[in-house]
């Protein structure tokens, strides 16, 4: 993982709850990616190859139709629903501001969770908090 | 008296170290300048950022203050001023992307990172619907202290 050592990264409460060895496979998928302002992250309607998760900046996440919602907490996922399902991106995530995130291949973490029910269940759980949280927080509309 | 006596006689060789060294050093800073080229043109580009981080450095230096600062208000005194027009012309609830494209078809300039201002500054803030406002009363306190 460039600039990133794998223990920062395991600090991040979406990768908090794995075990030593979920994080063991988790690890080789990330990548310290850095964006910059006005630069689109994720299109809607795209197939989902990558999920992001937010380590510095202000992201919007944004639907055709016009809703959106930002965030720019530490730890934030953007695209989760790509961890999960092949199915294409259901929003679009445009950077307000230069930033980092950290990309996780989704194809290879999907087919990890396929032979490993626990994880999907570990980070599941984490990113339905995230989510949340994203919404507790008065952030209007929704996005996946 | 030739050859190399000569040259030693009219310090030839002080004058070749000499020559040799200056040559070298203009070489190494020479290089030097190009290799960080790229750091200063990124500062150039992003010089409204660098400004805005050294202001909130200045303020925020001997205080000890940990704590995340929110975005200098006086900073985005202008845009915050556009985009209250703009957004007065398009009218609210409005869409942030339409916003945004429509900020850009009008040659405002990094249209995303003054939206990002607008919202920390609680300038412009989100419904429960996926669309924002305009926060009249933030801006009308804004605009208050602008008048003093």
């Amino acid at each position: 993982m460039e600039d990133m050592d794998g223990q920062a990264a395991g600090q991040l409460k979406v990768f908090a709850d794995l075990l030593p060895e979920q994080w063991e496979l988790v690890v080789p998928l990330l990548t310290r990616i850095r964006v910059i302002e006005g630069e689109m992250l994720i299109r809607q309607g795209n197939r989902p190859d990558c999920l992001f998760v937010v380590l510095k900046g202000h992201f919007m996440i944004h639907r055709n139709e016009g809703r959106c919602i930002t965030v720019n907490k530490k730890g934030s996922v953007l695209g989760w629903f790509s961890a999960f399902s092949p199915d294409r991106y259901t929003a679009n995530v445009t950077a307000l501001t230069d930033g980092w995130v950290l990309s996780v291949d989704a194809g290879t973490l999907r087919d990890q969770i396929a032979a490993d029910p626990r994880l999907e269940e570990t980070l599941l759980k984490r990113i339905r908090e995230n989510i949340s949280e994203r919404h507790s927080m008065g952030a209007g509309g929704a996005a996946k | 008296m030739t050859g190399l006596e000569a040259i030693q006689h009219y310090n030839g060789f002080a004058m070749a170290g000499v020559g040799i060294t200056i040559v070298f050093t203009a070489l190494v800073a020479l290089s030097l300048i190009i290799s960080q080229l790229h750091k200063v043109l990124l500062a150039w580009e992003n010089r409204a950022a660098w400004a805005d981080a050294m202001r909130r450095w200045k303020r925020g230096n001997g205080r000890g203050t940990t704590e995340k600062e929110l975005p200098d208000i006086e900073a985005i005194r202008e845009p915050a001023r556009q985009f209250h027009l703009l957004i007065e012309f398009t009218g609210e609830p409005f869409s942030l992307p339409v916003l945004i494209k429509r900020a850009e078809s009008r040659g405002l300039a990094r249209v995303h990172f003054t939206v990002s201002r607008l919202i920390e500054c609680h300038l412009i803030v989100p419904d429960e619907d996926g669309y924002f406002r305009w926060n009249h009363e933030v801006y009308n306190r804004f605009s208050g202290r602008r008048k003093k």
